[in-house]
């Protein structure tokens, strides 16, 4: 036997070893790819199950804003009762001081995924929909607004969809609102809806959107003040001697309408204005501040969540998982949807 | 001197070749023990899985209902089918809490015989100061509670093992809303 003999031997055994490792690494891979789909989808369920089902600790962190984002000792959205609960109701006000808070204070979004006993393990974020899509775009200098419908589920228009809409504006010092218009969209899904020439410097329009019994409310105003658990928190001082004003969309023998409580206001000494009788199913409240229209809008519909700044669905991850749920908003349906990705691998 | 040679070239190449057939014969044990470390990791990564999430439902189904003390003591308990054992190995499902920002509560799962195989799963509540307690340490004797107006009871504990078919999860709802649960064993009277 010859030294290369050896050699020849030598590689041969070396190459085995090695297209055995390789063949064995092959094999298992795949499979360990499926297992650590299928824990990023568990682990996704146990978040969305802590989000739908759980109220959070305390359970009236939304309302109370006395109590700070640090001061949580569990994270949930749900509703909570002392009594009965709806399975897949949720908190609004909770869903809007999470969707402010986290994203102006950018600091804050570690402690939500904290709480969730994220780490940096893995990345959340979550995002609300109507179940119709309602573009409202106005004409410059006009009270003419165009309003589109579509279908979330695949961006077509809604033909017949019912359009009952209310303008709210200053008159004389106070909150006044236009009377009530209904239409219907067309085949394009749009329609016209022309409050006619009203001067009002600030404006707010409040929106429901019936088509076939599914309906959407929306809220467009000039400008905008933070409501929870019936208080007002506005950056302009408000005109606390001007009664504001509630917009709750109705039904009555299934029509729709829109319709307007008036409510004292009173300053709290931590600078929040507290109405005097909030009414529960509100879509937004209306106000006086410095002569304009400050609107309070219960709308969630835009609401998100990210434990992330930078924005997630630009993100390139090879393993994420996203689930969706319909959820009952202040008597209103929406779509939750949660991302989980993993942050490290 | 040349034909000396030959005989300690072959020796040498003889050795080196057994030594390699050895270290070959090491390396790939190495490499399939490796892979199948990987292996019964998984699986005890898909056990916490699956009993983090049945922990998480029975709390927020315990909570949901205000099962317990508003019409009776009783106590929400789901069985848990565990399998017998990870790749022929005895394995245990411990529930714990690392008081800490990122590792709240959780479940881990390892093998009897080696602590080092081991695989966590969250519990997405991070607190243990809150209305959701959950029973990560053992009392002596052990708490034991009562199901279905006493027709079982769960013994509460903090580790269970494989193979048990009594292993379950429970949940109970007392007064102030606060909801205990935890792991446990049930048995069934009668």
């Amino acid at each position: 036997m010859h030294i290369y003999e050896y050699l020849f031997t030598a590689i041969i055994i070396v190459t085995m070893i090695l297209a055995s490792s390789i063949v064995a690494e092959t094999i298992t891979s795949p499979q360990g790819r499926i297992s650590e789909t299928e824990q990023l989808k568990v682990t996704a369920q146990k978040i969305m199950n802590q989000i739908l089902f759980d109220p959070g600790d305390p359970v009236d962190w939304g309302s109370n804003h006395n109590v700070a984002m640090q001061q949580l000792l569990t994270f949930g959205l749900g509703q909570h009762s002392e009594t009965t609960r709806g399975a897949y109701v949720l908190d609004q006000d909770k869903i809007l001081r999470l969707s402010n808070e986290t994203n102006t204070d950018p600091t804050l979004r570690p402690i939500i995924s904290g709480l969730l006993n994220l780490g940096n393990d893995y990345g959340v974020a979550i995002e609300f929909a109507t179940p119709l899509i309602v573009d409202v775009t106005l004409s410059p200098g006009t009270c003419r607004y165009n309003i589109m419908v579509a279908s979330q589920q695949n961006g077509l228009p809604v033909y017949g969809a019912t359009i009952i809409a209310r303008l709210y504006y200053v008159n004389s010092g106070q909150v006044a609102g236009s009377s009530q218009i209904v239409t219907l969209t067309d085949t394009t899904g749009n329609c016209i809806v022309d409050f006619g020439n009203l001067t009002a410097q600030s404006k707010s329009l409040v929106l429901a959107v019936d088509y076939s019994n599914t309906l959407v409310v929306k809220v467009v105003a000039d400008k905008t003040a933070a409501i929870l658990g019936g208080e007002i928190y506005s950056t302009t001082p408000l005109d606390v001697t001007r009664t504001a004003c509630q917009a709750i969309v109705t039904n009555l023998d299934g029509t729709y309408a829109i319709q307007s409580v008036n409510s004292s206001i009173a300053p709290t000494p931590d600078g929040w204005y507290q109405l005097g009788t909030p009414e529960p199913a509100t879509v937004a409240t209306l106000a006086v501040a410095n002569g304009d229209l400050v609107c309070a809008s219960e709308d969630v519909s835009n609401a998100t969540y990210s434990s992330i700044s930078v924005n997630f669905q630009q993100l390139t991850n090879p393993v994420s998982y996203s689930i969706q749920r319909s959820v009952t908003i202040n008597e209103l349906t929406y779509v939750i949807t949660l991302y989980v990705w993993r942050m490290s691998y | 001197m040349k034909d000396m040679h030959v005989p300690i070239q072959h020796v040498i190449g003889t050795a080196a070749l057994i030594g390699l057939v050895i270290s070959a014969g090491l390396a790939y044990n190495i490499i399939s023990s490796s892979i199948q470390n990987d292996i019964i990791e998984n699986q005890l990564q898909q056990v916490s899985e699956v009993v983090a999430l049945n922990i998480v439902e029975i709390v927020n189904l315990a909570n949901f209902a205000n099962f317990g003390n508003l019409t009776r003591n009783d106590t929400m308990a789901r069985t848990v089918d565990l399998p017998l054992d990870v790749s022929g190995k005895a394995y245990a499902v411990q529930l714990m809490y690392a008081n800490s920002q990122d590792q709240g509560y959780n479940v881990t799962s390892y093998l009897v015989a080696d602590r080092n195989t081991v695989a966590s799963s969250l519990i997405p509540i991070n607190s243990n100061a809150g209305l959701v307690q959950l029973v990560t340490a053992v009392t002596s004797p052990p708490t034991m509670y009562s199901v279905d107006g006493g027709e079982a009871t769960v013994t509460a504990s903090s580790v269970v093992y494989g193979g048990s078919n009594s292993t379950v999860v429970w949940a109970w709802r007392g007064e102030g809303n606060t909801t205990i649960a935890g792991l446990g064993r049930i048995a069934f009277s009668g």
